[in-house]
């Protein structure tokens, strides 16, 4: 096994892979920070380049694009508040905030930083864990993906400021949003009002474009702080070291976290970096400092979202069945190469499935050079003139839509998600908590209706097998949180 | 001088006789002159997307120096992409890839885009669908396992995609003919069906070669039924008169132009397209995934999705949810 992997690094550190390896990861950023142009879209924008090409340089190009988009998608997340991937948005609670400050340097470092840790880690998992991983992620069943979404959604009040019930409320809003669109399980149609575009449902990027971004566009016009000028020149800061020790242990468990999750198929890195976000808040000391600009809120999100594209290739690899949109891609190269994935592609090819993990290895120290020279750059952006910036942002948001179906409809989409995002926030609502809702709602509905044909309506097998019980756990855990952490900071104010 | 006066008119006429005819005969023989947009519904890599790839592939020397460029407009009822097509110029360079689902989106799923109207171009391949299990399972063929189903009222979990898929019809017609009672669950796609029988979620689906071929070569899956008329390479037994069954579910891919399209036009296309079955890349491609590679022209590929309209409409009751 380390030997194939070594045979790998041989063959993906020549000066020719490098090129096309660091080739796609530069694609990747760029891809990833386009909203509507995500990892599989870049990776698909390349596929025909990769006809005739050599094996060996088409299939690292195209992993070193998914790599490169998890990363690319944190940049207008943090600088703009405008998540360029769906697994980005988590990252906007804090990584703007800190742009806010004026730490949007520290916080794309802290990002890189993380992004390329937790992107190592799960490579390392990946070579000595493939096959086992695989076997676990076949223990998912509907009733564990629904509690691992309920999982997702206890942490509601850990990003809906001060007041849970608004929440909640913001919480069930998504959950709404998430059942627009024609039933898949009985072809009927759920809130259209007759308008048959939106039997396709609502895509995830116009609804956290209008969240997020188009939201903070409105607010700015309407307090005024678009006719803002900036004094000083917003300065480049990195991240101390003392900083960087203090998330790395939160990189690492993230990074793993998210190889697991990658290796669900469906599951994905949207969800991997909200269950880093949630979980790393609900475990860390002086916890409070989340959502206001904490480096922690940073680091978990993006860790365990770079980790998923080598979580990712676990099932792909192992089983043949790609779980996510990006690793069908992958699995398009592979067929195109005449080479199939699966068990037997370890007995006949070992070869190739490790000199893949080879190469995303490789695209992980790519990155973290690309990375670093963007960064000043990237925080030159957020010294234009905010007028100048606001119109880039609504431009930007706009055309990102327009890509995602090509039309004026996703565009009506963000201006309406827009406002709805502005309302919310000016009457205390939490947006991120709506977000959550919808980017869950579908595996809480889909997971719930599954299990529930299983057993004929019993309820019974909800609660049966040891997976089903840890995630249990978990979700009441997070639904004691808020209360748990308000009884031990009032404990220790007493104290003081 | 009179003769040759008539030689010269007779030289003439014919001629632009001749011309005429080079003409009208070659009208679109320099098609393609630009790039060819084929739109597809389903995201990159799925089965009937790598099927479109691999003939782009296999045509690219037929296209006088032009690109196949595949357009992704992912979009679950297909209303939106193969909407684009039918109101495309009819100028052969936007066409639609279809598979059955043009014509569950139109029955069931409520699409606007009415399935009869294109001009249809051709088919080039069957891609059949296949009744498997794990492999620890007691039954190895249809009639076993529909015997042990009418022993198990309601023990066996039935995997199926969506509901405009051709694995959910096939599951629909198979139930309602053989009056067996199980579980049926509805997953997004063919590959969560696959995963949940590997994981001991479902026990049996329907699906195709493409997507459970890493796991049947490994023998942890096993293809109990082959839903045609005859055998195929794999050798599995058919759902007709050998297993006491009359089911028969013919998938074809192929492609079609905006309705409206020159006959001329499309038959030049369908002369472009055919040379695919010729390539050997793309034959191997068809073989390893058991796609019966056949060249069916416009009508009868229309006809073809005509005989899978009165599927839909006889098992519409299941497709809606209504019964198992």
């Amino acid at each position: 096994m380390l030997a194939l992997f070594g045979q790998g690094l041989m063959q993906a550190a020549t000066p020719l892979n490098i090129m096309y390896i660091a080739f796609g990861v530069i694609w990747g950023i760029i891809g990833g920070a386009i909203p509507g142009i995500s990892a599989s879209v870049a990776m698909s924008l390349l596929l025909p380049l990769t006809f005739g090409m050599d094996p060996a340089h088409s299939l690292p190009m195209l992993a070193a694009v998914y790599v490169g988009a998890e990363y690319g998608g944190s940049i207008p997340a943090i600088l703009i508040k405008t998540p360029g991937t769906g697994a980005a948005a988590a990252t906007v609670l804090d990584g703007y905030e800190m742009q806010r400050k004026g730490l949007g340097g520290k916080a794309l470092c802290i990002s890189l930083y993380a992004g390329v840790l937790g992107g190592l880690v799960s490579v390392i998992i990946l070579v000595f864990s493939t096959l086992p991983l695989a076997r676990f992620a076949l223990k998912f069943g509907p009733s564990q993906y629904f509690w691992m979404a309920m999982m997702g959604l206890s942490i509601v009040g850990a990003v809906s400021g001060k007041d849970p019930m608004k929440g909640i409320i913001s919480a069930a809003f998504g959950l709404f949003l998430a059942i627009i669109g024609m039933d898949k399980f009985t072809s009927t149609q759920r809130f259209t009002f007759g308008v048959f575009r939106l039997s396709e449902g609502l895509d995830l990027i116009p609804v956290l474009v209008g969240l997020f971004a188009l939201s903070e566009v409105f607010r700015q016009i309407f307090s005024g702080e678009i006719f803002n000028v900036i004094k000083d020149r917003i300065k480049m800061t990195y991240p101390s070291k003392k900083e960087l020790a203090a998330v790395t242990p939160i990189v690492l468990a993230c990074g793993a976290m998210g190889s697991v999750v990658g290796a669900l198929p469906g599951a994905g890195a949207t969800i991997a970096s909200w269950i880093g976000y949630s979980e790393t808040k609900m475990f860390c000391k002086n916890n409070e400092t989340f959502g206001t600009g904490d480096i922690r809120g940073v680091a978990a999100p993006e860790s365990a979202n770079n980790a998923v594209p080598a979580g990712g290739l676990i099932p792909l690899l192992a089983l043949g069945i790609p779980g996510s949109n990006s690793t069908a891609i992958l699995m398009v190269g592979f067929s195109l190469a005449g080479i199939s994935c699966g068990p037997m592609l370890f007995i006949n090819q070992p070869q190739v499935p490790y000199g893949l993990m080879a190469s995303m290895f490789v695209a992980q120290i790519v990155l973290l050079f690309v990375g670093l020279m963007m960064l000043r750059p990237c925080v030159y952006i957020t010294s234009i003139k905010k007028i100048y910036l606001t119109s880039a942002i609504m431009l930007f948001a706009f055309i990102g839509a327009f890509s995602t179906t090509n039309d004026i409809y996703s565009v009506i989409l963000v201006l309406v998600f827009g406002l709805i995002g502005f309302v919310m926030k000016e009457l205390g609502f939490a947006p991120a908590a709506t977000v959550l809702g919808f980017v869950l709602g579908e595996l809480v509905e889909g997971n719930l209706r599954r299990t529930m044909q299983m057993s004929r309506g019993s309820m019974d097998i909800f609660f049966a097998g040891g997976l089903n019980k840890f995630f249990i756990a978990l979700t009441i855990l997070g639904v004691l949180f808020p209360y748990i952490s308000k009884w031990i900071s009032s404990r220790r104010k007493a104290a003081a | 001088m009179k003769k040759s006066i008539l030689a010269k008119v007779v030289s003439v006429a014919a001629l632009f006789i001749t011309c005429g005819a080079a003409f009208a005969a070659g009208k679109y023989d320099n098609w393609p002159e630009k790039d060819i947009h084929i739109v597809y519904y389903t995201r990159p890599g799925s089965g009937g997307d790598t099927f479109l790839r691999n003939m782009a592939v296999a045509v690219k020397n037929k296209l006088n120096g032009h690109n196949i460029v595949i357009e992704n407009l992912i979009d679950p009822s297909g209303a939106v992409p193969w909407g684009r097509v039918q109101r495309a110029p009819q100028d052969g360079y936007t066409l639609a890839c279809l598979s059955t689902t043009v014509v569950t989106a139109d029955l069931i799923g409520h699409s606007p885009v009415k399935y009869p109207d294109f001009a249809y171009v051709c088919a080039l391949g069957n891609d059949p669908q296949y009744v498997f299990t794990r492999k620890d399972m007691q039954f190895d063929t249809l009639p076993e396992l529909i015997d042990y189903a009418k022993k198990n009222p309601g023990k066996l979990n039935w995997g199926t995609a969506a509901p405009t898929s051709a694995s959910t019809i096939c599951s629909a017609e198979i139930i309602r003919t053989t009056g067996i009672d199980v579980n049926r669950i509805v997953f997004d796609t063919g590959g969560d069906t696959l995963v949940n029988i590997l994981g001991g979620f479902c026990d049996v689906g329907v699906g195709e070669y493409v997507d459970m071929r890493p796991q049947v070569e490994a023998g942890n899956l096993k293809l109990i039924a082959l839903l045609a008329r005859d055998r195929n390479s794999l050798n599995v037994p058919t759902t007709t008169v050998e297993n006491g069954f009359n089911i028969v579910f013919e998938r074809l891919r192929g492609l079609a132009a905006p309705a409206g399209t020159d006959p001329e036009l499309v038959a030049r296309m369908a002369e472009v397209f055919k040379a695919a079955l010729d390539d050997e890349k793309f034959k191997k491609y068809l073989a390893d995934e058991a796609i019966e590679g056949k060249f069916v022209d416009g009508a009868a590929f229309l006809a073809s999705y005509d005989g899978v309209a009165a599927t839909i409409k006889d098992n519409e009751a299941a497709l809606r949810g209504k019964k198992n």
